[in-house]
């Protein structure tokens, strides 16, 4: 290959491992994710509730929640006011809203990302390793991504150093 | 470890003496601006020094002989330093320049000594 075009194919996939690396992940993990945390903050309603009870069964104070630190104060607060909106009501509200923004960007698990990343190391690599071999007086690239491939160490050596990442 | 079996490693030791002779290179030329700034600061300081001479002969004499020379000796030596400083900041200019635009060859030496040393362990 000329180096023109190899030169053209690092920019392509070195725009590609950008992209990858930039990749949100699937709106069911973040919706996982978004549950958990909300459901995290609704869980002082179940201890206020129990609080609540000792009003009833013992005579405990009833301004007991005024008596909480501040830092609980304002837990409990978001707690009884996402407790009375509903969890899911405020994930549907989130995601409609993400729904208009949605421009399209690319979405991948963990797990694809990772693979898709080092399938296009490796091509970086290789092409790397093709433009030292072409560069016939041309100077080199300023932003050489893997100084392995200028050294022309096989790409094999230089996944097993983990120098591919 | 039999060098025959892994030509690569040599190979790979060659490009990177080449490429640590190229740094070398841009290293001499860096030393030698340095070298030319030192010099200078040194004109720079002996004819602040003349200056410092003459004025102090104008105060120790009365002949008006003595004060034209020295007056004539400031005069040239203030000439000297705008000439040196002039020198001196093309000096800057050049080191700036020369460190600036060898960065990406420096980074990538440096890249290329890490990549020898992780893999050459992986051959012995």
């Amino acid at each position: 290959m000329e180096l023109k075009n190899i030169r053209k194919n690092i920019a392509k996939i070195r725009g590609e491992i950008e992209a990858v690396k930039a990749a949100l992940p699937p709106v069911a993990e973040i919706e996982q994710r978004v549950r958990a945390w909300l459901d995290d903050l609704v869980t002082p309603k179940q201890s206020i509730v129990d609080r609540l009870a000792g009003c009833f069964s013992r005579g405990d104070n009833v301004g007991f929640l005024f008596e909480l630190p501040q830092r609980s104060l304002i837990n409990a607060g978001i707690g009884l006011a996402l407790a009375a909106i509903g969890v899911d009501e405020m994930v549907k509200a989130a995601m409609d809203k993400a729904a208009q923004e949605d421009n399209g960007a690319l979405r991948m698990t963990a797990a694809e990302r990772d693979e898709r990343l080092t399938g296009l190391l490796r091509d970086l690599y290789a092409l790397e390793f093709d433009e030292e071999n072409n560069l016939n007086g041309e100077p080199r690239r300023a932003d050489i991504y893997f100084p392995a491939a200028v050294l022309q160490i096989p790409v094999e050596i230089a996944a097993s150093a983990g120098l591919l990442k | 470890m039999d060098l025959t079996e892994n030509t690569w490693l040599l190979n790979a030791q060659t490009r990177l003496f080449e490429l640590e002779a190229h740094g070398d290179g841009i290293r001499a030329q860096l030393m030698a601006i340095e070298n030319e700034r030192f010099e200078i600061s040194e004109q720079i300081i002996f004819n602040r020094n003349e200056i410092s001479r003459f004025e102090y002969s104008n105060t120790r004499s009365k002949n008006p002989a003595d004060h034209a020379r020295n007056e004539q000796g400031i005069v040239n030596c203030n000439a000297r330093i705008a000439s040196l400083n002039s020198r001196m900041a093309s000096a800057n200019v050049r080191y700036e320049n020369l460190k600036d635009s060898s960065r990406p060859f420096t980074q990538l030496l440096e890249g290329c000594r890490k990549a020898m040393n992780a893999c050459t362990p992986a051959v012995i």
